[in-house]
């Protein structure tokens, strides 16, 4: 009778009984959302929202001088080629005719490094020797 | 003025109109340009502000509780001061969710995967040469080159691009130049291909951009088009000991060149 009864009060600990593979999934929700994971809203004062601004401002100008400049310079060199295109008709049409071939075969070459932040241990490659030609 | 002078150094007096063909040979950049301060600054305000709202590194995710990396995590990550009720906190009371206080960014130091000594620095046995976990250590971007000041190097200044400039007299620079003949009829970027192997040897493998001429600087008779190419690899080495060459970026070459002359042309050089 007594056992009885202690069976009854006596607290074991909760066991769940969820798949293992929604644990999982739950497991990776919990990194997803943002629950209790948000910072506190930046709240600036008036002084250092106008600091804010002027630095976006000064960035905006920046990047628009950048921006122009770079357009001038494309233009530029758009009229160049334009020109020195004409020139060439006007001078030699069987030259003209060679420089106006097609380009779509002029491949990228693969070798060619893409920049990076740090130098490889060999910054250039040296030994390079044309097969086709003496 | 000059650039009759130049023509006269490859070409015979033919019939008008002389049409030569120059190379504008370029060693792109090898590593990213160098940020100018006030990007640099710009970039770092940016990089705080996006900390500052990151949302807190989700621990529990990466180091399951009670493993050693778990411990690893907390030796080197230190709980923030917790908000005490008995306490006074002049500055605000700290918001704690998640072990970190949410008013402040998230400093995370995560556990290194080589040794480390008290002071930070690796201690290097004999397995660290060769080991994947080894710390890496970066080359300089400052080339022995650039120190030594040696023009004729292809790894100087590897953040810019740099343009091949020769000299037959040591006095008067120009980017090569090839006369066009007569006769034959070859292509613009045939005639300042088969110059620059004649001039730099075999040793040298190079992209030609385009087969159409970028610019044209016309005088009375004579015709000088421009035709863009990038070395890839190899270097430029004068067959002849009187031709001397350099790799110079945008900024030097009007210590060089004629002036005139390269205001003509600096629209097709690149900054970077």
């Amino acid at each position: 009778m007594i056992s009885n009864t202690l069976k009854i009060t006596v607290r074991t600990k909760a066991t769940t009984t969820v798949n293992p593979s929604t644990q999982r999934v739950v497991n990776q929700l919990s990194a997803l959302s943002a629950s209790r994971k948000q910072p506190k809203l930046i709240k600036l004062s008036h002084e250092d929202l106008i600091k804010h601004n002027t630095i976006q401002n000064a960035w905006k100008s920046f990047t628009r001088k950048q921006e122009t400049k770079r357009y001038q310079q494309l233009q530029q060199q758009y009229e160049s080629i334009h020109n020195a295109m004409d020139t060439l008709k006007a001078i030699s049409p069987s030259l003209y005719q060679m420089a106006n071939k097609s380009d779509e075969n002029n491949w990228y070459p693969l070798n060619m490094r893409v920049p990076t932040d740090y130098p490889a241990n060999m910054p250039w490659v040296y030994n390079h020797k044309n097969q086709g030609k003496a | 003025m000059i650039r009759n002078t130049i023509i006269r150094h490859y070409s015979s007096i033919t019939a008008t109109p002389v049409i030569s063909s120059t190379v504008l040979l370029a060693r792109n950049p090898v590593i990213t340009r160098d940020l100018p301060a006030f990007e640099k600054s710009y970039y770092k305000y940016q990089n705080e502000l996006w900390k500052r709202l990151m949302w807190t590194f989700p621990k529990w995710f990466y180091y399951r509780g009670g493993t050693l990396g778990d411990h690893r995590f907390k030796e080197l990550n230190k709980p923030p001061v917790y908000n005490n009720p008995t306490m006074e906190f002049t500055d605000g009371r700290p918001e704690i969710r998640q072990s970190r206080d949410r008013r402040f960014k998230q400093e995370l130091r995560l556990p290194k995967t080589y040794k480390q000594a008290e002071d930070g620095s690796e201690i290097v046995d004999e397995y660290s040469s060769d080991s994947l976990s080894r710390k890496i250590n970066p080359n300089s971007r400052v080339t022995q080159a650039d120190e030594k000041n040696d023009t004729t190097s292809l790894e100087r200044k590897l953040s810019r691009s740099l343009y091949l400039v020769i000299s037959e007299d040591n006095k008067t620079w120009t980017f090569p130049n090839f006369a066009v003949s007569q006769e034959h009829e070859i292509p613009l970027h045939k005639v300042a291909e088969d110059g620059i192997y004649n001039l730099g040897g075999q040793g040298l493998n190079y992209y030609n951009v385009s087969s159409k001429p970028c610019h044209v600087i016309s005088s009375s008779d004579n015709n000088e088009f421009f035709i863009k190419s990038q070395i890839v690899s190899g270097q430029f080495k004068p067959a002849s000991s009187t031709v001397k060459f350099m790799w110079l970026a945008k900024e030097e070459l009007p210590k060089y060149l004629n002036n005139d002359y390269y205001n003509e042309i600096q629209h097709l050089l690149n900054d970077i």
